[in-house]
């Protein structure tokens, strides 16, 4: 090992000294501060774990080929299947392949990027040493679940949604109602909130993997069953959203179970993470 | 030994902050359910000192570190680290300590430098320059500057416990808290690291608290230590204190290659005196024995113990001296003395 003079213990040392003036005092570190203290830090570390590996190549291909190619091909198969199809019949075709896959495929993709989000940190020690620091513990999912949404939106819903549209348009020569179909998205984004948020809150609950995905996955599950057997109680969560921005890109309207299940899930999703942070915030480590 | 001209201390601090008191605790309790790991921990560790934390696995060591970095909530009791309340204070705390833990983890996919870039900004906001330029240091005090810009993925385990020691005094902390710091290190690792332990405390006046089960570790750079053992602290002393003699008043006499109807007479002249409780002897390589000799009376065993074994110059005495326990040996004794007293 090759050895230095180590320098003082001031916090507040050992910067440059200029060429011109070696005697001039080094600029002093300045100190982090602030009550998130280390969130554009933490932020800056998931964002890296996110675009080092082959994980935003590999959840970009799958969810491309999922919900945007398997949808559009299922509309153009319909559009030969039925000679009769006008071009808005085939985008509805589509567009509820695309409502449904999309759904269901932002659950599984937040169950495979975030299952491990924090209980994996709490296993390996990862977060005890982040924590060991002056890292605030509320940046710390803060910064999960910012960079989480941010890359699981793009590559579940945001990239396939763009082929979708581009694809759809060019095989029924009809593009689907841009606003309307923006309108739609916001739907799908907001119901992978809303399991992102629960994954990140059951995080803070469990110690394993498992019982994290069971129920985040059953949740999902849970609510096709109910929705046909108590239609009303899906008014305040987002089971069925596909409908929602089914309807919405489709016919120009939402059901009043939808209209009451965007805000619900608006507001459970703010739930989760605040449970979250109150709980991470008394987590042991 | 040079010292920077740049030394600032920290300010403002009460006088709690100022005393010769790092880490202060009283009653220091930790409880899993009806699991107690720790219990009534009373510890004072000292500024500027080196001090050594024993025990068997399960002690109740990681346990007391954790609680100190407030990663853990004490069960009852209280505790301090420079004045300030662990249970209350603990993030002002973390701003002015250094932690390695047990067998560190980092994240994969960043570089040596990246790590501890991304440990410096939890502390400072800038300037970026001296922010490397400390990284840059930390690199070159645990030898790891020509693996950098290498990712920790593949480091070995040497090379992940350096990296820890590096990040851990990355803000250049007045209390480093490190966990096993050299277990996974070879003998040339170990010794850097006690080096670099040693250094910290002398030319930084950092306070090391650190846990091991190398007591050889301990005894070559700790100013003081404490033994825990399932959560009861068993002594807390400076660590000459913990090697001095046992009370019994034992004399260690190393002999040379002598004649043995010599060193049967000598041994017989020495066991027939009334002060000598006594005799232990063990063989040596090359000839050599040693003897362990316990008294009664110290004072006639220092003015006339020696003086019986050279009466026969045929005797050849090559090492005389008080018996001091080796960490070791007080170790055990503490540890399984405390055993055999509970069954």
């Amino acid at each position: 090992m090759k050895h230095k003079e180590t320098p003082k213990n001031t916090g507040r040392d050992d910067g440059e000294r200029s060429p011109e003036n070696p005697e001039a005092p080094p600029p002093s570190l300045e100190p982090a501060e602030g009550s998130l203290n280390g969130f554009r830090n933490l932020v800056g570390k998931e964002n890296g774990e996110w675009t080092s590996g082959f994980s935003l190549v590999a959840h970009g291909a799958i969810w491309m080929l999922i919900v945007a190619i398997i949808s559009v091909v299922i509309a153009f198969i319909r559009g030969q299947m039925e000679p009769g199809y006008s071009p808005k019949d085939i985008n509805d075709a589509g567009l509820l392949m695309f409502f449904v896959l999309g759904t269901v495929a932002s659950v599984i993709a937040v169950v495979a990027g975030t299952q491990g989000a924090i209980i994996g940190e709490k296993q390996l020690g990862t977060a005890a040493w982040v924590l060991s620091k002056p890292a605030s513990r509320r940046a710390f999912v803060l910064a999960k679940l910012a960079i989480h949404f941010r890359w699981l939106t793009t590559v579940s819903l945001l990239f396939p949604a763009a082929a979708f549209y581009v694809l759809m348009t060019a095989i029924s020569t009809l593009p689907p109602p841009p606003l309307a179909f923006l309108g739609g998205f916001g739907i799908l984004a907001l119901g992978l909130l809303f399991y992102l948020s629960l994954s990140l809150f059951l995080g803070t609950v469990f110690e394993s993997r498992g019982p994290l995905a069971g129920c985040v996955f059953g949740f999902m599950v849970a609510g096709f069953m109910i929705a046909n057997y108590a239609p009303e109680a899906t008014a305040i969560f987002p089971w069925l959203f596909f409908q929602t921005g089914f309807n919405l890109v489709e016919g120009g309207f939402i059901l009043p179970h939808g209209i009451i299940s965007i805000p619900a899930t608006a507001l459970w999703s703010v739930l989760f993470i605040v449970l979250a942070m109150r709980r991470f915030e008394r987590a042991e480590l | 030994m040079k010292t920077s001209k740049n030394y600032e201390r920290p300010t403002e601090e009460t006088p709690a902050e100022n005393s010769a008191a790092v880490i202060e605790t009283s009653g220091l309790t930790k409880a899993y359910g009806r699991v107690a790991a720790l219990k009534n921990l009373d510890l004072r560790v000292e500024r500027n000192s080196i001090f050594g934390f024993l025990g068997p696995n399960g002690a109740g060591k990681t346990t007391t570190m954790k609680m100190l970095l407030g990663l853990s909530r004490p069960t009852s009791g209280r505790g301090s680290v420079f004045g300030k309340d662990i249970a209350k204070e603990d993030f002002e705390i973390r701003r002015r300590v250094g932690y390695l833990a047990q067998d560190p983890r980092y994240y994969g996919h960043m570089t040596a430098r990246g790590t501890l870039r991304f440990g410096a900004n939890f502390f400072y906001s800038g300037p970026e320059k001296a922010i490397e330029k400390r990284i840059e240091d930390s690199l070159s005090l645990v030898g790891l500057s020509d693996r950098a810009d290498r990712r920790i993925r593949g480091f070995s385990g040497g090379e992940r416990q350096r990296l820890g020691l590096a990040q851990a005094q990355i803000n250049a902390p007045e209390l480093l808290i490190l966990d096993e710091p050299a277990a996974s290190l070879d003998p040339m690792g170990r010794r850097d690291v006690l080096e670099i332990m040693a250094r910290l405390r002398d030319e930084r006046n950092t306070t090391i608290f650190y846990s091991t089960h190398i007591l050889d570790d301990v005894q070559r750079v700790s100013d003081s230590a404490a033994i825990l053992r399932e959560g009861r602290l068993l002594a807390h002393a400076p660590i000459n204190e913990l090697l001095s003699t046992d009370g019994s008043g034992a004399y260690e006499i190393r002999l040379g290659s002598t004649p043995g109807n010599a060193l049967e007479k000598v041994r017989n002249r020495v066991e027939s005196q009334t002060w000598v409780a006594s005799l232990e002897e063990a063989s040596e390589p090359g000839g050599e024995r040693t003897w362990l000799v316990k008294t009664t009376d110290e004072t006639a065993a220092e003015e006339n113990l020696i003086r019986l074994v050279l009466e026969d110059r045929s005797v050849k005495v090559v090492g005389f001296g008080r018996k001091r326990q080796s960490l070791e040996e007080a170790f055990f004794d503490l540890v399984e003395g405390e055993a055999s007293d509970e069954t």
